[in-house]
């Protein structure tokens, strides 16, 4: 049991080390894996509450907000795109137009 | 002090964690990247404060009778289920606050940002 | 403040009897030319102080790091028989755990019994960032969305969430149910439920996820759900009953149930948000 939670440990350490190198969307795949090792973790210290905790709440609830948030800023850049080609209007207008109505 | 390093192995690779996190935190201009190094920084401390419960040879804090067993410290994981909980909600709003940021200013770069920050208030 | 600068022009008072394409000439090439120096001086400041912030960052956090590992020598050994973490405290609640509260689970008896309103503290943090990400991402007219790909004409998926919404449903109010006795409690069942919800609104539509959640019956879920826990626990405070006798034995169950309804909605709220744009 001691080399298990040692190789597992270790595997942490060097999950955490690789979200320097890579890219964003890849880098939140590498974060779920680490939520799934955490949830191991916690059974082999005797703590099954929070095992089940961080299974259901690291894979289901933090990561898939962050694929919402990458899907929707793709959104975002495709709806300016669209607008921007349609109207004819340059982005400094829009911008200054989205500002306008977040003041009122 | 290398004995007791060698010893508490958990607690030091929960510092370790606590140092990738935060350094991601301060050095990455990406804003993806310092959410996901504060969810790390978050997981770090859990896993130091629930090491602190753990005897060995004893099981889980489940009462079963009739057995002769002994159990373990069964507060400090009371204490971790409510973080985990908070640091979701603490992701989505910050979440949030990165697709507002990205509608106004169209980039994910921190220093970008706050280089179109000063040359608007000119 | 940078439209009084455009307004005031210094060239147009000297050059009148040029024409006025010569000086709008000159008059945009001053511009561009202190405009790129500007920048220029800008992105060099930003560069040098971005540099000193690293350096400092890095010496900073060396120090700190450092500190924190050297004050693990002073901790007792890790797993150790006779740890001063263990006093009497820790022997109460295994002892008279299960004779007080009824429940064999000891973590469920300290965060809903010994420790209830740390709780509460809780529910009301996850009712709160619900209501911070509202304000942040409520569009007033969210049928100005641009058509993306829609998961319920994927047959694969529709055909089989079909099948695994029902048993998701179930394995939740499992979990939800037996917290007492073995491990679960309100935090995963809600969770769970919250995740079965998200999975039906990718599978049936959005509209049909409306009729079944929508803003109002956020409101009523999650105020009910609060004022009955508080309810509960000041009525077992005030009458000074032990968890195991007040309200027939029932109490812990009613606790659960309310912080799983709480939990489960935030994480509802949380996926409708980002995607459409209101609850």
């Amino acid at each position: 049991m001691e080399a298990f939670r040692i190789v597992l440990l270790i595997l942490l350490v060097v999950l955490a080390l690789s979200v320097f190198f890579i890219k964003k969307l890849q880098a939140v795949i590498v974060f779920m894996s680490f939520s799934l090792i955490m949830a191991i973790l916690w059974v082999l210290l005797e703590a099954p509450d929070l095992a089940i905790t961080e299974a259901a709440v690291g894979a289901g609830g933090t990561t898939i907000l962050f694929f919402l948030t990458l899907k929707k800023i793709r959104d975002i850049d495709k709806e300016y795109d669209k607008n921007s080609k349609e109207n004819k209007i340059p982005k400094e207008e829009l911008d200054r137009e989205e500002e306008k109505n977040y003041d009122e | 002090m290398l004995r007791a390093l060698m010893d508490n192995y958990i607690e030091v690779v929960a510092i370790l964690l606590f140092a990738i996190g935060f350094s991601l935190l301060l050095f990455h201009p990406n804003l993806i990247k310092k959410i996901i190094g504060l969810n790390i920084m978050d997981s770090g401390v859990y896993l130091f404060l629930a090491s602190m419960g753990y005897i060995q040879g004893k099981i889980a804090a489940i009462i079963q009778e009739g057995k002769d067993v002994t159990y373990i410290n069964p507060i400090p994981a009371g204490l971790v289920l409510t973080g985990i909980v908070v640091s979701v909600s603490v992701t989505a709003i910050m979440l949030a606050l990165t697709v507002r940021l990205y509608k106004r200013y169209h980039t994910l770069n921190l220093d970008k940002i706050y280089m179109e920050l000063r040359k608007r208030e000119d | 403040m940078s439209k009084k600068f455009k307004d005031y022009d210094p060239n147009l008072d000297l050059n009148l009897d040029e024409t006025p394409q010569k000086s709008k000439k000159v008059r945009l090439r001053d511009k561009t030319d202190y405009k790129k120096a500007k920048a220029n001086i800008e992105k060099n400041t930003v560069l040098a102080a971005s540099i000193m912030y690293k350096i400092f960052g890095v010496i900073g956090l060396a120090i700190f790091i450092g500190l924190l590992l050297y004050s693990i020598s002073f901790l007792p050994r890790f797993g150790g028989l006779d740890n001063p973490s263990v006093n009497e405290i820790v022997n109460e609640y295994i002892e008279n755990g299960y004779k007080n509260t009824g429940a064999e689970n000891v973590v469920t008896a300290l965060i809903l019994d010994y420790r209830g309103f740390d709780t509460l503290g809780e529910t009301f943090v996850l009712f709160t960032a619900v209501l911070a990400v509202l304000i942040l991402l409520k569009e007033i007219s969210p049928k100005k969305r641009i058509d993306t790909y829609k998961l319920q004409n994927d047959i694969i998926f529709s055909s089989i969430a079909k099948l695994i919404i029902p048993l998701i449903f179930l394995y939740a109010l499992y979990v939800l149910f037996n917290g007492e006795s073995s491990p679960g409690g309100g935090f995963s069942g809600g969770t769970i439920m919250g995740v079965g919800l998200m999975v039906y609104s990718m599978a049936f539509g959005e509209e049909k996820a409306h009729k079944l959640f929508n803003e109002t019956t956020f409101k009523v879920v999650t105020s009910v759900a609060l004022c009955c826990y508080v309810g509960v626990k000041c009525y077992a405070f005030f009458t000074q009953l032990k968890a195991a006798e007040a309200l027939g034995g029932y109490i812990m169950l009613i606790m659960d149930l309310c912080v799983g309804a709480v939990v489960a909605s935030t994480m509802y709220s949380f996926y409708s948000l980002f995607t459409k744009g209101e609850i």
